[in-house]
């Protein structure tokens, strides 16, 4: 396991490499120059050249590249052109702004999604089946910046009882994670309904109900540890979904995590910024990747992964 | 949820699939309903100048903001125009953001999918790790940067959308791809000297359009979604269009002096990524029972 474990973070290091160039080569074609964002108020053109020289933007694209892979991979990032401060720092302190909000939004929709599926499985299109079969349909279909307006309206403005935006103490992270989560909550919900489902057709469900066993123990002994495997694994890759809808839940709510450096990134041109947190936000996926595989190989005996 | 015909392998006729469509939403209420949802929107969107009482872009600074009334149904935005008017113009944007990239994105990741699955070797080693690239990435992230690069416009957003969807259907694509072309028709068809590429599209693409048409169905609302997304942080559609998105941000300014501004286009937004949805589910339930989730 240790060695899979290990092959799999090696092979991460050409998609890394893929995903840098494809960051760097789409921010590098873009008109604008980094320095005149930089100094706005700032007109001498020799100074300006200076600059330029000194960022070393003068020189040719692969140059560049070459040098932010190398810098890269030292874990500099370079230097926010907006922040004025290196991005590894800013990404650092960001991080767990991020961490904490999408950590309280999975746990959320692990906590909902999960018995939502079951019940639902359990008594297929009965009509608690197919009234959280629609909330969570709901959850998927809905823009996440509308469940923010309406959780903040309706909490913050109508009720009065939690607070509109902003980030600091915990009543902070109640709607931002509510509207994170909801979403979340809808495809885990769904995913474990088939997947229950799936499993309550194979023959061993059939042997265990035929030796006299009660639906109950049928669902909790033989059906679910099965059927939440698949489940877990979306776990894992729950990341990616997570990260994209950080992005609008942060610029809502204003919480100084990654996805708000990312909108400030590109309002404002910072194009170390926008590489570093698109770095970054690839960086978790993938080992939310990995992570999942190597869950389901560790939870399911009948996946072993080769030696070589 | 009895297997209506064919999961993967079998090449059957096209008016196959339409009957197996046309059988599921017969039988399937939430499907219906979806799709009725989907053609009221289509009715609206194209009817718009017919049914809209008022000019989705004329100003009026009377009325700025005005709060629901019989004149204004949604009352008006922070110009005066009126919001009803505006969202329903709106969902020619809304269907066309999510028809167009879906498609592209179909077209693009299913022609990757079957050079890739069907050749193997070196080719689909390259091919699997561009796709592992743009997987790789948080979908709006990279839908982010890449309207970063291009600058925001309509045209813009079906190229960014196309460019993060295509690399999900490859996957898919490819491994049907993989284990077709090990069946007996293609290898027949190999025997006797037909070339790769009529190979790929007589036999190999038939067999994958039931599941390419489900991912279709089911990644409409998602890009819908996207662009509400996109346009909601400034990153979309540009004013003066009347994106459902771009209209909420307003929404987000006025939250506490005309919350109905912010709150209708989510409402028409939920409302069609709903009646895809329900309407999707219907369609791979009629093509393909073996995909859930």
């Amino acid at each position: 396991m240790g060695r899979y474990i290990l092959g799999r973070l090696l092979s991460t290091v050409p998609i890394l490499i893929g995903v840098s160039a494809l960051i760097f080569f789409l921010m590098n074609v873009v008109p604008g120059d980094p320095v005149a964002v930089m100094q706005k108020d700032f007109i001498d053109p020799d100074a300006l050249e200076r600059v330029r020289a000194e960022m070393h933007l003068d020189d040719p694209l692969p140059v560049r590249y070459a040098r932010f892979l190398r810098d890269a991979a030292h874990g500099n990032l370079g230097y926010s052109y907006k922040l004025k401060r290196p991005v590894t720092g800013i990404i650092v302190a960001a991080f767990p702004n991020t961490l904490l909000l999408a950590t309280a939004a999975a746990l959320l929709s692990w906590i909902v999604g999960i018995p939502a599926g079951l019940i639902s499985a359990v008594r297929p299109n009965s009509l608690a089946d197919n009234a959280l079969m629609g909330f969570s349909l709901t959850g998927v279909s809905m823009p996440t910046f509308w469940a923010a307006l309406v959780l903040q309206y309706t909490f913050g403005v109508v009720l009065g009882v939690l607070p509109v935006a902003g980030f600091g103490s915990w009543k902070h992270l109640i709607l931002p994670a509510v509207v994170l989560g909801w979403g979340a909550s809808g495809s885990i919900a769904r995913l474990t309904r088939s997947s229950v489902l799936e499993v309550m057709r194979l023959d061993y469900i059939r042997t265990a109900r035929a030796k006299g066993l009660g639906e109950r123990g049928v669902v909790r002994v033989h059906a679910l540890k099965n059927s939440l495997l698949p489940v877990i694994t979306i776990m894992a890759i729950q990341v990616s979904s997570l990260l994209s809808g950080a992005i609008v839940t942060e610029s809502v709510f204003g919480i100084p995590g990654i996805g708000r450096l990312a909108i400030t990134a590109i309002n404002n041109r910072d194009m170390p910024l926008l590489q570093g947190t698109a770095l970054f936000g690839t960086i978790l996926v993938i080992l939310g990747n990995i992570t999942a595989d190597v869950l389901y190989a560790a939870l399911d005996p009948r996946i072993k992964y080769v030696k070589d | 949820m009895e297997n209506t015909g064919f999961s993967n392998g079998e090449n059957l006729p096209q008016q196959g699939i339409l009957r197996d469509i046309a059988d599921a939403y017969r039988k399937n209420r939430m499907a219906a309903a979806g799709l009725t949802i989907v053609l009221l929107l289509l009715a609206g969107a194209l009817l718009a100048p017919v049914i809209s009482p008022y000019d989705p872009y004329a100003i009026d600074f009377s009325k700025v903001a005005a709060a629901p009334s019989k004149a204004h149904w949604l009352g008006t935005d922070e110009l005066g125009r009126d919001l009803l008017t505006r969202l329903i113009y709106g969902a020619r944007i809304s269907l066309a953001i999510g028809v167009v990239p879906a498609v592209i994105a179909q077209i693009v990741g299913g022609a990757v999918g079957i050079i890739s699955g069907y050749f193997g070797g070196r080719i689909d080693y390259i091919l699997m790790r561009l796709t592992d690239v743009v997987l790789a990435f948080p979908s709006l992230l990279l839908a982010m940067a890449i309207m970063y690069t291009l600058g925001g416009s309509l045209m813009n957003l079906f190229i960014a959308l196309s460019f993060v969807g295509w690399a999900s259907t490859a996957r898919v694509v490819r491994s049907l791809a993989l284990s077709l072309r090990g069946k007996e028709y293609v290898e027949a068809a190999r025997s006797i000297g037909v070339r790769n590429a009529v190979i790929m599209a007589r036999h190999i693409l038939p067999n994958c359009v039931p599941t390419m048409i489900v991912l279709l169905t089911l990644s409409i609302p998602s890009y819908i979604l996207q662009e509400a997304g996109l346009s909601f942080l400034g990153m979309g559609a540009q004013p003066p269009t009347p994106s459902w998105g771009l209209i909420a941000i307003k929404g987000k300014e006025y939250l506490l002096s005309a919350p109905w501004i912010g709150i209708a286009p989510g409402v028409f937004i939920l409302i069609t990524a709903l009646g895809f949805n329900f309407m999707g589910d219907g369609v791979r339930d009629a093509l393909d029972p073996t995909m859930k989730g």
